[in-house]
This record gives C-alpha cells, structure tokens and sequence, in this order.
C-alpha cells in the first residue's frame, strides 16, 4: 500500500512536470503575443498621431481660405441671412 | 485561605501548554523524538508554501521580459497633451520622431564618418562632431535630434557603424502661423519654454518618459477660435495694405468670462526662427507691448464721472474754451462750439469735456478708479505675463487731463480690452484667460454699477449712430454695434508725432446685451485716397471693424437682428 502510493506520487509529479512545462510555454507564447500587440497599439497611436497632425495642417484655415477663394466662395455677408418666415412668404 | 490553591491549578495547565519538557514531567522522555518529527515536518511545509507563494508572485507580477542596464544615462523626454482650440481643432501634437545618436566606441573612422554626416545634415560643425567622434572612452553622443523621416532615411542609407536611432517625441503645431505667440515653443527634450507650452509644464500636464507614447491627459482646450483667429488675422493684413500700415493688432474677449477668442499680431513672428531675443516689430503687440490708446480712454472716462462723480448722460459740461495748463493747451480736434452733455463728450471725442471730468474728479480718484479697472495692474494670462502699464512719472492735474482722454497712460491692449469688457458686461470685473471656461467664474469684484455699465454701452452706441458720431462708420446693418475711436500720436524725439499714429477702434458686440469686445489697432496707418490723405480711426480703424465683424458674426453664433429677432 505505502508503495503504490509512492508509485503514484512519482506519476504524479512527472504528469504534473509536463503540465507545468506546457503551460508555462504557452504563457510565455501569450505573453510574447501580448507584447507584440501593445507595440503595435502604441505604433498605431503614434501613426494616428501624425495623420491627426497632417490632416490639422491641411485643414488649417488660411489654406482653406485660399482654396474657397478659387472657386468663387467668401465669407458670409449679413444680407445673405433670411429670417425662415421670409423664406415662407416667397413661395406664396 | 482561598488564594492559595488557584497558582496551583494554574501552574501545571501553562506548562503542558508550553510544552516545556521540564513541566510535562515524567511522560517527556516518550514524547520528544514525535515532537522532533513534527517539528520536521512544519519546517519542509513551510518552506514548500514559501516556493509556491514565490512561484504564485512571480507569475502575478508578469515581469518576464529581461532588462538591459545602460551605462550611458537615458536621455528622459516628456510626453505632452495635445492643445486644441475652443471647438476642438487640432493646435500642437505630439508626434514619434527619429533622433541621430552615435557610439564613438564602435565608430571606426571618425573622420569619414564626420564628413558623411556633415553633407547630409550641413548645419552640424565638422570639426567638433570629429573630435568627439574620435574619443573612443565615449559610448553615446547625440548627432542630431527630432529628424523627419526622409532625413532618417538618409541616414539610416549611410550604413556607417557605431550609429543609432533612438525614438523621441515630437512637437508639431499644424497650425502654427496663427498661434505661434499664444502656444510658444518647447525645447529638444519637450519641455514647454514659453506661452501655453510652458504653462503645460507649471499644472504638471507633462509625463516623463524615456520612449515616444501617446499622452494619455485630456487635451488641453484652450479659449481661442481658430475660424476667429484666422479672419481676424486675414482681416488686419488687408487693412494694414488698404491703409499702408506698419502693423496691426487685434483681441476680441468674451465680455463675460474674459476668454480670449481671438489675438493677433502683425507682422508676426516668424516660428521657425524663434531665437527668444526681442525683436521688436514683430513682438506680439496685443501682450507684449504698451501702447498710448488715444481717446478710446474716454470710455474710462466716462465711467468715471458715471460711476464716481455721479454724473447722468445728459449733464452739461462747457466745453466751449480750450483747457490751458502753462505752456501746454488741450484743445477740441472738431470745436462744436457749443456745450455738450457727457454723452456727446464720448460721442463727438471732445479731449476738453475728458479733461473736465478728470479735474472734477481730481487725480486721486481718477487714480482710483483706474486701479479698480485693473489698469494699473501687472496682469498675466497663462500663456505669459502681460506687459506692465507704463504710468507717468508724475501724476499731476495735467497728467489726470491727458490720461482722460488717452494720453499719458501705456496699457497692453489686451489690458485695456479687459477692463473696458468690465465696463460694459454689467460691471463686473474680467480677467482674461487663455483656457476655455466652461462656465462664468464667479466671485469677480464690481467695478461699477449696472446703470453705469448700461449707460456706457448706450453712449458707445451713440458714438456709432449718431451723425456726429466718430464710429459712424463702424455701423453694420444688423448687428447692434457699439463703440470708440481713439487715433493716438505715438511719443518720439521731441514730442508727439502728429503723422505717426495708432488708430484704434473698441467695439461691444451686441450693445444692448454684449457678449464680445473687441479692440482693433492700425500701427502707422498712412492716408490714402479712400480715407482723403487722413488716419483718423473714425476711417481706417473703424470700418475695418465693421468689415471683421460681418464676418466673423456668423463663427460667433451672431445672427443679423431682423433674422434673429424674427426666427
């Protein structure tokens, strides 16, 4: 009796040896695609970064300005403001 | 008697607890090799639980990827919060940026190496890169920092060892030419040195960092409409042409909260040569200058013999004859030759009427009275103290006279603008800032009455009605404009230049109910045809107000009044 549990405590051991090795590779595999991801979160963060700056720059007023006065486009003047209830008398 | 037996009892019980061998008596010699084993037994346990909860810690913590000491001393960076503006536009970023380092120890031929650098970044000094780049006991040295990235690829091609690349942030304004005096700048290490960046540093907004990452703060909002600022800007450099200025500045506040919507200079400051030495034209004119206003002042004025002297706007003053002091006389520029009431001395800019209130009031009030506007004041905004107010040296009855009607007192416009937006908000104080606020703040001191605020704004809306008016043409059709011209002679060799002039207009939009101030000024203003060979605000300063806020009304959530008056 004493010896079969012996038996068994030493399978035991062995299975569990196993067990552990494969579950610290597989941590180590997640942890390494962990990793991997977080570098890639911070690189994509840092890429949305300077196209938010890029596209600050090309929104920036004074090219938009330029580019509305090209086509024909200026600022807004106070006579071109209609109260609605003037809209609606023009089409009686 | 009955003390006796209880230490008795007691004793024997202690001893089996403690399990003193010397107390269990007759049964120890049995008891002490299972004791002993036992004993055994804990310590193997214990030190098993200990292995477990070392090996349950470790995996906790997760700390598996190896560190590498470096000799060399990393250098830190800070990571910075982006800046917006009041709606949300991108101002300054932070952007990952290569930065040129090299390792003298494994550079082979300093030389060679020194001169492949020196083509491709020619603003490096060949011979001090040489020299430490022939010093073999180093092991880091930066070549050069904050790279684009064509120049990292550039360099990354030269294929020369003993180089590297390290990642740095960087700080990038797509905005630039429009904020530049407002944000300021940071250094290599991105640490604000100037105007809003700095002020970034002194909250403690900044993270240190030895790699680029993105913050993770709130972006820090600041008060400033970018729309705003760009008309405002587009507005003054058409006028400094129409009106072949020297310069020109223009603020507009928030009557209520004191936020600074707009703030422009011209000609402004060039960013990429930002040397921190002052150049003078091109310093920031609305923070950084002082300026005798002219008779923008009367607005003051009348608060004054409003609020201090109570004076209603209909009291007359005679200001028929020409005030004399010794050699000096303050005489009207357009005599109407017949009294006025004190409406009509800021409706027609009458210097003698100003002088009258000013005399009446007496200099220690008048004094007063100004302290309580702030204009006396050093004031700073949290991109950077403001310049102070230059006073006179001696503040006699004559000083008090010329001060009334703009002359005498140097004030920063953004000064000026924010104790004159206290004037006519009701009266209560405003202190200019450069952050938005979500709400008014409260507890601002009362400088003057509600009466005395509505009649001010009732007499600047004269003084752009009224056929007599100086601001007549800064009226727009349907926008409730209310406001004072002050066309000041600017100090030089010898007295006041007559033909070297800042004209100025102050506005408060609406009158009736004003939720903005603005403060315009033309630098050296010239005639021309248009204005028949004069620089009076009342033609240059004035409509050039008049054309900014038709266009800039609709950004300021401003309707036309017969548009909004019939929705």
């Amino acid at each position: 009796m004493p010896r079969l549990a012996a038996v068994a405590t030493v399978l035991l051991a062995v299975a569990s040896a196993f067990v552990l090795y494969a579950v610290t590779y597989e941590t180590r595999r997640l942890e390494q695609h962990v990793a991997a991801q977080a570098r890639t979160i911070e690189k994509t963060r840092l890429d949305i970064a300077v196209l938010r700056a890029e596209r600050a720059y090309l929104a920036r007023p004074e090219r938009i300005e330029e580019m509305a006065r090209k086509i024909g486009l200026g600022p807004i003047e106070p006579r071109q403001y209609e109260p609605l209830t003037a809209a609606g008398e023009r089409h009686k | 008697m009955k003390r006796r037996p209880e230490p008795l009892r007691v004793g024997p019980a202690l001893a089996a607890r403690s399990g003193a061998p010397r107390a269990s008596g007759h049964g120890a010699h049995i008891e002490l090799p299972r004791e002993r084993t036992w004993l055994m037994h804990a310590a193997i346990a214990a030190v098993f639980i200990a292995i477990a909860g070392q090996t349950v810690r470790l995996a906790a913590s997760g700390e598996t990827e190896t560190r590498l000491a470096r000799a060399e001393p990393l250098h830190q960076t800070y990571i910075r919060p982006d800046i917006v503006d009041r709606r949300g536009n991108l101002l300054a970023t932070d952007v990952d940026a290569a930065s040129l380092f090299a390792d003298p120890a494994m550079v082979r031929d300093a030389d060679l190496t020194a001169e492949k650098l020196v083509a491709l970044f020619p603003e490096l000094d060949a011979t001090e890169l040489r020299r430490h780049l022939a010093d073999s006991t180093r092991r880091f040295m930066w070549i050069k920092r904050g790279l684009t990235p064509i120049e990292a690829q550039r360099a990354h091609d030269l294929g020369i060892p003993g180089l590297g690349f390290r990642r740095e942030p960087r700080r990038v304004y797509p905005t630039r030419y429009l904020t530049s005096h407002i944000i300021g700048h940071v250094d290599v290490d991105n640490r604000g040195i100037s105007g809003i960046e700095r002020h970034i540093d002194e909250i403690g907004e900044t993270d240190a960092a030895a790699a680029p990452r993105r913050s993770q703060r709130e972006p820090v909002r600041l008060s400033i409409d970018l729309g705003v600022q760009n008309a405002v800007a587009d507005t003054l450099a058409d006028a400094m042409k129409q009106y072949k200025a020297q310069g020109a500045s223009g603020v507009i506040l928030d009557a209520a909260s004191g936020e600074i919507i707009a703030s422009v200079s011209l000609p402004d400051q060039d960013p990429q040569k930002f040397s921190g030495a002052d150049d003078d034209d091109r310093k920031d004119r609305v923070m950084a200058g002082v300026f005798e206003l002219g008779s923008i002042a009367k607005t003051v004025t009348l608060g004054l013999a409003l609020d201090d002297l109570g004076a209603s706007l209909t009291r007359i003053y005679d200001t028929r004859e020409p005030l004399r002091f010794g050699r000096y006389t303050i005489a009207e520029q357009y005599p109407p030759g017949r009294p006025l009431t004190l409406a009509e001395i800021l409706v027609r800019s009458s210097n003698v009427g100003a002088g009258l209130i000013a005399m009446e009031a007496g200099v220690a009030r008048q004094r007063a009275f100004l302290d309580r506007l702030g204009l006396l004041d050093t004031i700073r905004t949290e991109a950077g103290p403001v310049a102070k107010p230059l006073l006179p040296s001696h503040w006699g009855s004559l000083e008090g006279v010329t001060i009334a009607y703009g002359h005498g007192l140097a004030v920063a416009p953004l000064q000026f603008a924010a104790a004159a937006a206290g004037l006519v908000n009701g009266g209560i104080k405003v202190r200019p800032t450069m952050i938005r606020q979500e709400a008014v703040p409260s507890g601002e001191a009362r400088v003057v009455s509600p009466a005395t605020s509505a009649a001010i704004r009732e007499a600047l809306r004269q003084a752009v009605i009224n056929q007599h008016g100086t601001g007549r043409r800064a009226e727009l059709e349907g926008y409730e404009i209310g406001g004072k011209t002050g066309t000041a002679e600017q100090p030089g060799k010898g007295g006041y230049k007559e033909k070297t002039v800042i004209s100025s207009f102050f506005a408060v939009l609406p009158a009736s109910a004003p939720r903005y101030v603005l403060l315009l000024s033309l630098f050296e203003p010239q005639g021309t045809a248009e204005t028949k060979g004069k620089i009076t605000a009342g033609l240059n300063a004035a409509p050039m107000t008049a054309r900014l806020i038709a266009r800039i009304g609709p950004m300021l959530d401003l309707l036309p009044d017969r548009v909004a008056g019939a929705n």
